[in-house]
């Protein structure tokens, strides 16, 4: 008997054990609730209509950037919890340059361009606080995070276009290219006639390479391939002649010839037109040929950012040379291929540390303290590392003790 | 295009040969008397004439009875093909057509005016009655389906763009009703309190001879009911399909580019989502067809409506044989008509799917 | 800053690999021994129950099953027992004889007429009554309690649906996974047999066979048999093709060239490999089926056709309302029929939610 009672209240504690670690179905029931009553008063937030301009208006830091993320917060708010996809992410893209966006898959990159353009998976995707300043063709200024769902749609193809990961779905099968292609141009320009749509978006076709673009033009999508659809898509991106292009990974679901054409059409068209790129990847590879500036994300915050140069020349964060190491380089005699130890962090509850601690090779004692702030490496060049601020302060001392000293 | 049509319609003809076949063999499983012979089986006794038992061979003849069940088969079949489906047992309509009367010596009978006199010739040809009693069916039926389809479609467009809301929970209560309440039931239900208790609406058939309605607003009060019924109990499950369908296309890809591009949530729902969902929605056209013409057996039935639905329960209760196998083999070519001309259409709808094999 | 690259650099030499590595996968199976494993069986319970819907069909059709089997076993009456109220009737019955009478006025034969009536016994003639306390839902047109009918028609049809699914499953997936596993001409042959039987027009044929049955003089206790094949009959092509479509789906999977692989034998592959994979999308549409099952068979017994008098159905039980007597039926016994409607409005509904809820349970990955 005694033996029977022993084993039952070994499985009971056990059992507890164990389910410490799963969110019981009664918090979920909690969590859900209370992120539903978050999510009704945001989107009642967003939905509304006639909102005066006012309300968004607001002035650009430096009138030479085009976009300027301000401590953005993007979360998802789900029935088992809230995840924190983008957590206080800063940073700006100028005018006429390409700014890459780096990191591993769920780090948040996409969901920093999906926030701007206002495109977050609606209703769980909303984003909690920060500004994001968009300066406007005519000049005004507005303030994303504030604009409601309905003045998104002239700021949307016009001011800003963004292609997509997957050309082979991004593109409506019932309908013939010609026709998406002119339905943006009908939007944007009222008044334009039948033929001019037709001739422009003859014109775009043209500049992205397609051969026969009026071929191209009666075609439904399904008759062409992969990166002849991401050309489609590009040129419905460049049709408006939009200040910004959002390229979220567009080269990732295509072979790799058909990458480097596409890759050189868009260091092209930067040329041509007049406006900025943001490119969104995780292959350091592309980030190297295209970008001007490079921003590395981990777990939906910035840890290093600045010039391409700065970047790769002198990475200063672990993880950014993890990553510049993980790339198999034909001269090097590897026997094993370098990876970065562990995985991303569960996106739900994440805690205030580091979040590279557990997989850095550089970690020490300062490290289980509070997450690190940027820090200036140089004016352009910033790091949220605890081991390089560290590092400068003492290198700061030593330069001061060393002037000490010389005085 | 051409190839694939003739093939789909070389196929459709195979089932309709097998399906022929099933209805036969079902009627000639039966050991003994065929249904002709036991019909008749009282008369040909009674008869001294003889006149009776040629006419039941006559009869036996045109479903192949006299032969063994696969000659039978042949001979059935070659008469189906030339427009002799056989006689009904207990109907007979008036086909339209009027005849001459004459008197026993072969003289025309006239009337006050000079005219000769007429009579409506009656047919007891199953072809007849069938082409006769669809004739209301189909008009209930048709309202009926029209109705549901301007009710479904855009609420089921509704409750998924507007998830769990009050369209969407209505929508899953109907849909449950419909996929669980018997249609008899309903209308027992709704004969109880519409017509018994509350009186708005009458208990039976199509006319009202004291009515002072015109004709047509009378037969279309006496309609009301049982196109309730009907459009009730199947609005259910067309507003889910067309809800999940929707559903799946705005999780599409290419709908968050047309977002992207800045189009207006009206026009990204009711123009890019809604031609997408319509291509599976096609497909229920088959369904269609036979019910247009087959009429809705169990409404017709309670709410006492002459149309071929009612006629084919009469048939099969009172063992008319002939006509139900007839009725049977109507249906069943509607519905091989309406699954080609579904395909046909699926193929036009959607531009992925080429007729013509080996075309980009 | 160029020592600090140094130091970076030297950092960098020092960095030992393996440590790391070794670090992370302790980590790992730290991480394991706290783990539970749930077989994917026990997942699919779970999720199950996760559904409330499910649990309330669950619930209602442990409910319908025991008022169904349990209940004519607490019930004071019988399927077929006359009770309630009746009446005291006689029947008449008149003759009339001709008898050859000599007529005293004429003095000749002649015939003369009698009209005499036989009188029966007194009997009891039970009718309709409504609800009291004897009688819940009161007795039905011919005296028998309705409640007893109430349950035995669940029986019936409960009983009805389970082996009419079951016999449908095991031809049709028979014929389903010949088809699928060996291809070619065998598949043709197999589809284009089941196109036929779809394309077969469900009511009317049923109509056809039942009023058939009915002509051949079936006797009314073996007329359930007949009644369960012919659906076992028409019914079994939509499970054929199921089944077709699911081992076409999974012979082409990985696992199935492993087994090739392993030089198993055809018997082995399909009882062990192939048949438990798709006994899921099986169940789901047997489950389903069953409601569809009820709805036929209650369908053809109001038509008259399905089980016969005086045997309990509830498709019965509400044709009672239908032709020029039912009317006072319809109007003022609502004891007799509603009860019957909702008992197959619960059945159904019962079954569809399991098997909905068995359907995400299966396969979570659909959205909401």
């Amino acid at each position: 008997m005694m033996k029977i009672k022993e084993r039952l209240d070994k499985r009971k504690a056990r059992n507890k054990e164990l389910n410490k670690h799963y969110i019981s179905s009664k918090d979920i029931k909690q969590t859900a609730k209370e992120n539903h009553k978050i999510i009704r008063a945001m989107e009642r937030k967003n939905n509304r209509r006639n909102v005066p301009e006012e309300e968004y208006l607001t002035t650009m830091r430096d009138p030479d950037n085009i976009v300027e993320f301000d401590d953005l917060h993007a979360f998802f708010y789900t029935d088992s919890g809230v995840v924190k996809a983008v957590d206080g992410v800063s940073f700006d893209i100028p005018k006429k340059c390409i700014v890459g966006v780096v990191g591993e898959s769920g780090c948040g990159k996409s969901v920093t361009s999906l926030a701007l353009m206002k495109l977050l998976q609606s209703p769980q995707g909303q984003i909690h606080s920060g500004s994001i300043r968009y300066a406007a063709k005519d000049g005004k200024c507005y303030d994303i995070a504030n604009v409601p769902k309905i003045d998104m749609n002239k700021i949307r193809g016009k001011e800003m276009s963004m292609i997509f990961q997957e050309p082979m779905t991004s593109l409506n099968p019932v309908f013939r290219i010609g026709n998406q292609l002119d339905e943006i141009l009908f939007l944007h320009f009222p008044g334009i006639t039948k033929e001019e749509a037709k001739e422009k978006s003859i014109a775009m076709l043209t500049l992205v390479n397609i051969a026969m673009p009026d071929k191209i033009y009666s075609a439904y999508p399904h008759e062409l391939s992969g990166g002849m659809r991401q050309r489609v898509v590009i040129a419905m991106a460049l049709s408006c002649d939009p200040n910004l292009i959002i390229a979220d990974e567009p080269t990732t679901a295509l072979d790799v010839t058909i990458q480097a054409q596409i890759l050189d059409l868009l260091r092209d068209i930067k040329l041509k037109i007049n406006g900025s790129i943001m490119l969104i990847t995780h292959d350091l590879g592309v980030i190297a040929e295209m970008a001007d500036y490079v921003v590395v994300m981990y777990a939906g915050r910035i840890i290093e950012k600045g010039t391409a140069k700065e970047i790769f020349k002198k990475p200063m964060h672990p993880y950014t040379v993890g990553l510049q190491k993980s790339i198999p380089a034909l001269n090097l005699n590897a026997e094993t291929l370098y990876t970065i130890p562990g995985n991303v962090p569960n996106p739900i509850n994440l805690p205030d540390y580091c979040y590279f601690k557990d997989r850095c090779n550089k970690k020490f004692d300062k490290c289980d303290g509070p997450y690190p702030k940027l820090s200036n490496v140089s004016e352009s060049h910033k790091v949220a590392c605890h081991l390089f601020t560290e590092m400068s302060e003492e290198f700061a001392k030593i330069k001061a003790g060393g002037k000490n000293a010389k005085k | 295009m051409i190839k694939y049509v003739i093939k789909r319609i070389a196929l459709s003809v195979l089932i309709l040969f097998g399906v022929s076949m099933i209805i036969y063999g079902l009627v000639r499983i039966k050991p003994g008397l065929d249904f002709v012979e036991a019909k008749y089986a009282t008369q040909i006794q009674l008869d001294d004439t003889g006149q009776i038992a040629i006419m039941v061979e006559e009869q036996r003849a045109i479903y192949g009875l006299t032969s063994p069940v696969f000659e039978g088969y042949l001979i059935w079949l070659n008469n189906i093909l030339h427009g002799e489906w056989g006689d009904s047992f207990i109907f007979s309509v008036t086909t339209g057509d009027v005849e001459l009367l004459f008197d026993q010596e072969g003289e025309p009978i006239y009337d006050i005016d000079g005219n000769q006199l007429t009579r409506p010739v009656a047919s007891s040809m199953v072809l007849d009655i069938i082409a006769d009693k669809s004739r209301i069916s189909f008009i209930l039926a048709f309202i009926a389906t029209v109705l549901q389809f301007l009710i479904a479609i855009p609420l089921g467009i509704t409750s998924a763009t507007k998830q769990y809301g009050v369209v969407d929970y209505s929508v899953t209560v109907l849909a449950m009703m419909g996929i669980s309440l018997p249609s008899f039931f309903f209308g027992a239900l709704l004969l109880k309190i519409f017509s018994i208790q509350l009186g708005w609406f009458p208990y039976a058939g199509l006319t009202n001879p004291n009515s002072n309605l015109p004709v047509l607003l009378d037969n279309l009060h006496h309609l009301i009911l049982p196109i309730s019924v009907l459009v009730i109990l199947s609005i259910g499950g067309l507003m889910r399909y067309t809800r999940t369908n929707m559903l799946e296309v705005l999780n599409a890809d290419y709908i968050r580019t047309a977002r992207a591009k800045g189009l207006s949530e009206h026009k990204v729902i009711y123009k890019h989502a809604f031609r997408n969902t319509l291509i599976p929605l096609v497909t229920i056209f088959a369904g269609i067809l036979p019910g247009l013409f087959g009429g809705a057996l169990i409404t017709e039935t309670i709410f006492s409506i002459d149309g071929i639905g009612q006629a084919a329960y009469r048939a099969v209760t009172q063992g008319d044989i002939p006509f139900v196998m007839a009725y049977n083999l109507f249906i069943s070519l509607l519905t091989v008509i309406g699954i080609l001309l579904s395909d046909l259409m699926y193929a036009v709808v959607d531009p992925r799917v080429s007729l013509v094999r080996g075309a980009r | 800053m160029s020592e600090f690259k140094d130091l970076n650099e030297k950092e960098a030499k020092n960095n030992n690999l393996d440590e790391v590595l070794i670090e992370s996968s302790a980590k790992e199976l730290s991480i394991a021994s706290t783990a539970k494993v749930i077989s994917p069986g026990k997942m699919v319970l779970r999720r199950f129950f996760k559904s409330k819907l499910s649990i309330i069909g669950l619930v209602t059709l442990l409910l319908l099953f025991i008022f169904s089997f349990i209940g004519p076993l607490l019930s004071p009456y019988g399927e077929v027992e006359l009770s309630g109220d009746y009446k005291w009737v006689v029947s008449v019955l008149p003759h009339k004889i001709v008898v050859s009478e000599i007529n005293p006025d004429t003095g000749l034969a002649e015939d003369v007429v009698y009209n005499f009536s036989e009188v029966s016994e007194p009997y009891k003639v039970f009718t309709k009554t409504l609800p009291s306390w004897e009688h819940i839902f009161g007795t039905d047109q011919y005296g028998y309690d309705v409640l007893t009918r109430l349950m035995y028609g669940g029986r019936v049809s409960l009983l009805l649906g389970f082996i009419v699914i079951f016999s449908e499953v095991i031809v049709g997936v028979f014929f389903g996974s010949l088809a699928g596993y060996f291809g070619r001409w065998v598949d043709q042959v197999v589809m284009r047999t089941v196109d036929v039987f779809i394309c077969l027009p469900g009511l009317p044929i049923l109509l056809l066979a039942a009023s058939l049955i009915d002509s051949w003089g079936v006797p009314a206790r073996l007329r359930i048999y007949y009644l369960m094949g012919i659906l076992t009959f028409f019914g079994w092509s939509g499970f054929a093709r199921l089944a077709r479509g699911q081992i076409l789906g999974i012979r082409e999977l990985e696992y199935m060239l492993a087994a090739e692989a392993t030089g198993l034998s055809t018997k082995r592959k399909i009882f062990k490999h192939i048949l438990p994979n798709i006994m899921p999308q099986i169940i789901v549409s047997a489950t389903l089926g069953l409601g569809g099952i009820i709805l036929t068979e209650s369908t053809l017994s109001y038509l008259g056709l399905g089980i016969p008098f005086p045997y309990a159905a509830w498709g019965t039980m509400i044709s009672s309302t239908s032709g020029a007597a039912g009317r006072d039926i319809l109007q003022n016994y609502p004891g007799i029929w509603v009860p019957a409607g909702v008992c197959i409005v619960l059945a159904v509904l019962a079954f569809n939610f399991v098997g909905d809820g068995l359907r995400d349970a299966f396969d979570p990955k659909m959205k909401r």
